[in-house]
């Protein structure tokens, strides 16, 4: 049996009211961390080591009862696939009512009103009578909605959004992260939002952490780090972006493949495919540097 | 020059019943594909753009007779390909080929990559089993995957997404196609990857002079790999230009909309464009809108919008929209 390490010492901060993007490709570790944050990491797979400081607690010295008071109400979560996280035999309202009850302690009839609360905050449209609707009723957008609804009906202090528009059209992407943007406002919510692309980082987030093979790469302020990147892959990553604006006759790339998590790359895990490798690379791993107040690299080239 | 490929009111409505069968459930069609022309020249990569439902995949797969049409006419070559018999398909298959979205599920996970490989050969060829084995090796030389030694007796699962995605690509092209359709090739594909893979393509359409239908909602994507673009909305072509032009004057509402829609990758361009949000979502195909079909979504709806299905309209610089704001 082999273990796979999907996060191995990743450290970040998210402020109150902060906008955090956690970027990375498939297998970059990004959904475990957040998964790590909620306590929710699917077995086999645990938590060896570290910290997770919320509101001045360490969540991993909770016990379970107390860890679901938080997920929910204080840390909620939204997904890439709101089908999966929708419950399809329960109606909407009641599904975002049971959710106010269980945290706020308050009876079904005051539940359904917060709910409905809820659904007029996402800008569903006529949310009176979605709130009888299965699932199933709804479009791909209208679950989001929904799922959002639920996610901030307890007025979570940090939403975690995993994804929340890979599966979405980009007319609809667009209404989200509008509406993802106005919450986060409106409630004065932190927000971690997990994804991808690039072009949505660049659309709603304040700061920004790279993810490569478990390992945070880079972290900085949004515009500090589409202006002055880095980190090797990070600057990689930003050449090979195709945006709209721009016609590019070849693409720049960056060789090689995502390494095996199993098998990681001793050093630098970047090393085998990084244009500026050099012998120490390979021996040691890169320490944390922060080359400007509020931007770090964990990169040999800078120290 | 005459197109390779012609394309001339082509339908394509899919059959749904609704309710059980006891009970009489009513009979309703999907309205997939409705009523859409356009050429494609020899040589050239058009972009078929669309959100999910709007019939570009029925499109691409009627453009390969992969589905038979409700009503209408593709030609290849000057010839209908929904007139021919089995033998005579079998033998224009050789010349058009699919590149697929998912590359998981495209490559058979029981054959090694030489049996995935040498398949279009042994279905098309007449090649002894010794000059089979060397095209194979040639062919992964070509997608980039040397030395081909090493890879050709794995099987799929072996392969990174990226990896499958270039056997699926050397798949397509074993024969020596004019025609790749290329249905979301890179959509399943991580960042660094998806611009290997493009260039890859790009690369290919050079060596073989390769002529691709090139299908993907990512008006970014476009941007880079596309000569003109036909943008569909909800079965219909509503809008059909060169590439530059398109972005530069992009005449229909609905194509405003989605470029207003597709994130710039740039915080400070993003931040400081003005954006159209659009409201609502795609109307189900089943009973779409009276009209224009984009009307319900359309902040410039009129009266004449609701009442009669604007055509495709030349407004100049070889570029057509259907929009009764430019008759």
């Amino acid at each position: 049996m082999a273990t796979v390490k999907a996060v191995d010492c990743v450290q970040l901060a998210i402020d109150s009211k902060e906008a955090v993007g956690l970027i990375g490709e498939s297998g970059s570790g990004k959904t475990m961390t957040a998964f790590s944050i909620m306590r929710l990491v699917p077995r086999p797979g645990r938590i060896v080591g570290g910290e997770i400081t919320f509101q001045d607690r360490n969540l991993l010295e909770l016990n379970e009862r107390e860890m679901q008071a938080v997920r929910g109400k204080s840390i909620s979560m939204i997904f890439q696939d709101p089908m999966t996280y929708l419950n399809p035999v329960m109606k909407i309202g009641d599904q975002i009512a049971e959710v106010v009850v269980r945290h706020q302690h308050i009876e079904r009839g005051g539940a359904r009103r917060i709910a409905l609360d809820a659904l007029e905050k996402v800008q569903m449209p006529d949310p009176s009578i979605i709130m009888n609707y299965y699932p199933h009723q709804l479009s791909g957008g209208m679950r989001q909605r929904a799922l959002i609804a639920m996610a901030i009906s307890c007025r979570p202090s940090l939403l975690i959004a995993d994804e929340p528009t890979t599966a979405l059209d980009v007319t609809v992407q667009m209404q989200i992260l509008g509406l993802i943007g106005r919450i986060k406002e409106e409630f004065a919510t932190s927000l971690l939002l997990i994804t991808h692309d690039f072009g949505i980082v660049a659309e709603i987030c304040d700061r920004v952490y790279v993810m490569y093979a478990g390992k945070i790469v880079e972290g900085a302020d949004v515009f500090a780090l589409y202006e002055n990147a880095r980190h090797p892959y990070t600057r990689g990553l930003l050449e090979c972006l195709l945006s709209p604006k721009e016609y590019k006759e070849t693409l720049p790339t960056i060789g090689g493949f995502v390494p095996d998590l199993a098998n990681p790359p001793s050093g630098c895990r970047f090393h085998p495919r990084c244009p500026h490798v050099r012998p120490i690379c390979s021996e040691k791993e890169p320490p944390v540097l922060e080359v400007e107040p509020g931007h770090s690299v964990f990169c040999w080239l800078y120290t | 020059m005459p197109a390779l490929v012609e394309v001339d009111r082509l339908k394509k409505y899919f059959l749904v019943k609704t309710g059980l069968s006891v009970f009489r459930g009513k009979e309703r069609f999907v309205h997939a594909v409705d009523d859409i022309s356009f050429n494609i020249d020899e040589g050239e990569t058009l972009g078929l753009v669309g959100e999910s439902g709007c019939g570009k995949t029925t499109t691409g797969r009627l453009a390969l007779r992969l589905l038979e049409p409700t009503a209408g006419t593709v030609r290849f070559r000057g010839g209908d390909i929904f007139q021919l018999d089995a033998r005579q398909l079998k033998k224009l298959r050789r010349d058009m080929q699919i590149v697929f979205q998912d590359p998981f599920a495209s490559l058979n996970p029981r054959k090694t990559v030489e049996q995935i490989l040498s398949k279009p050969f042994f279905l098309h060829g007449n090649l002894k089993r010794s000059e089979i084995d060397a095209e194979v090796l040639q062919l992964l030389d070509r997608v980039g995957l040397s030395p081909a030694s090493l890879y050709i007796n794995r099987h799929p699962h072996e392969f990174s997404g990226g990896q499958r995605q270039r056997i699926g690509i050397a798949r397509a092209i074993a024969l020596n196609p004019k025609l790749i359709v290329a249905d979301e090739p890179v959509s399943a594909l991580d960042m660094s990857v998806r611009a290997q893979t493009l260039n890859l393509l790009k690369q290919l359409k050079r060596e073989f002079g390769l002529t691709y239908l090139f299908i993907t909602h990512d008006l970014a994507v476009v941007r880079s790999m596309c000569d003109r673009v036909a943008i569909m909305y909800l079965g219909k072509i509503v809008e059909l230009a060169d590439v530059h032009e398109l972005y530069e004057n992009p005449a229909h509402p609905y194509t405003k909309a989605i470029l207003s829609a597709t994130p710039i990758p740039n915080p400070r361009v993003a931040r400081s464009t003005e954006r159209s949000h659009l409201t609502g979502e795609v109307p189900s195909p089943i009973d779409p809108p009276s009209g224009c079909r984009f009307h319900p979504r359309c902040r410039y709806a009129r009266p004449d919008c609701i009442k009669e299905e604007p055509c495709l309209i030349d407004i100049g610089r070889s570029h057509v929209a259907a929009c009764y704001l430019h008759s």
